[in-house]
């Protein structure tokens, strides 16, 4: 598995590739928590590329749902293949958290919430590669 | 079709895809076989690290039976189990995993919900987690 970050226009995005299981979620876990603790907590989640995720997977996102929606902000899912969006429909979790088809779709809910909650756009840099 | 497998959860993916490949010429429709390497590897994965704390000299062997109409997958030694906590992981709603923030319990969730028969047993003092799932 390899995750890429970027953060653009202030939201973080995650692409994520490969393979999401309970070997690979500790690395995924971490990002998040970095992520919450410098309050960064709108995420983008770029699922283009990712193959398989387990219930490992799913929990990192779980685990820190609430805390992501008590800072304001929120998960967006884009671009999942039939596979992997099937295990979070069996969970029952598709109605629960935002999965959309395309990255435009997900850049169009920030915007929306960004515009509700009267935000100005601020632009932050860099990018890290987890191997 | 038997596998055995060191019990550490670095082989799952190599695991995964032996399973696809096995799978490949069943029969099986793609969404099928997706299904059920899930079932298998969070069985899997539950054994490793809860039944086995992901002590790597051991192992976990996989024993899978499969027919047209249906396929039985044997996994053991999965260590110790309790069954009063296994109900309470399956049947917690996930407004409540969510509310507590755990990172496991959806394992079970899944297996339960692919699988039409999970059934959970000792033998020769060994512990096994036996699933089957009916086709047609």
């Amino acid at each position: 598995m390899e995750i890429l970050i970027e953060t653009v226009s202030n939201i973080l995005h995650i692409h994520i590739s490969g393979e999401l299981d309970a070997n690979s979620s500790i690395e995924l876990d971490e990002v998040i928590k970095k992520a919450i603790a410098e309050r960064r907590t709108r995420i983008m989640i770029d699922c283009h590329a990712l193959r398989y995720i387990s219930s490992a997977g799913v929990g990192v996102f779980l685990s820190h749902l609430d805390d992501i929606k008590n800072l304001g902000g929120r998960f967006v899912f884009y671009s999942m293949s039939a596979g992997v969006f099937s295990i979070f429909e069996i969970l029952g979790l598709h109605s629960m958290i935002d999965i959309v088809k395309e990255h435009a779709e997900a850049q169009k809910i920030f915007d929306e919430s960004e515009s509700d909650n009267g935000m100005q756009h601020t632009r932050a840099g860099g990018d890290t590669r987890i191997p | 079709m038997n596998l055995t497998t060191v019990c550490n959860t670095r082989a799952q993916e190599e695991i995964r895809a032996f399973l696809n490949r096995y799978f490949k010429d069943t029969g099986l429709t793609e969404p099928e076989v997706n299904q059920l390497i899930l079932a298998i590897d969070e069985a899997i994965a539950n054994a490793i690290i809860h039944g086995n704390q992901s002590d790597a000299t051991k192992s976990i062997s996989m024993d899978i039976d499969f027919s047209e109409k249906r396929i039985v997958i044997e996994i053991g030694d999965i260590g110790l189990f309790d069954e009063s906590l296994r109900k309470e992981k399956v049947s917690k709603e996930l407004k409540d995993i969510i509310k507590e923030k755990q990172k496991g319990g959806l394992g079970l969730k899944l297996i339960y919900s692919i699988m039409d028969i999970v059934t959970f047993y000792t033998k020769d003092g060994k512990s096994y987690c036996m699933m089957v799932k009916l086709f047609g």
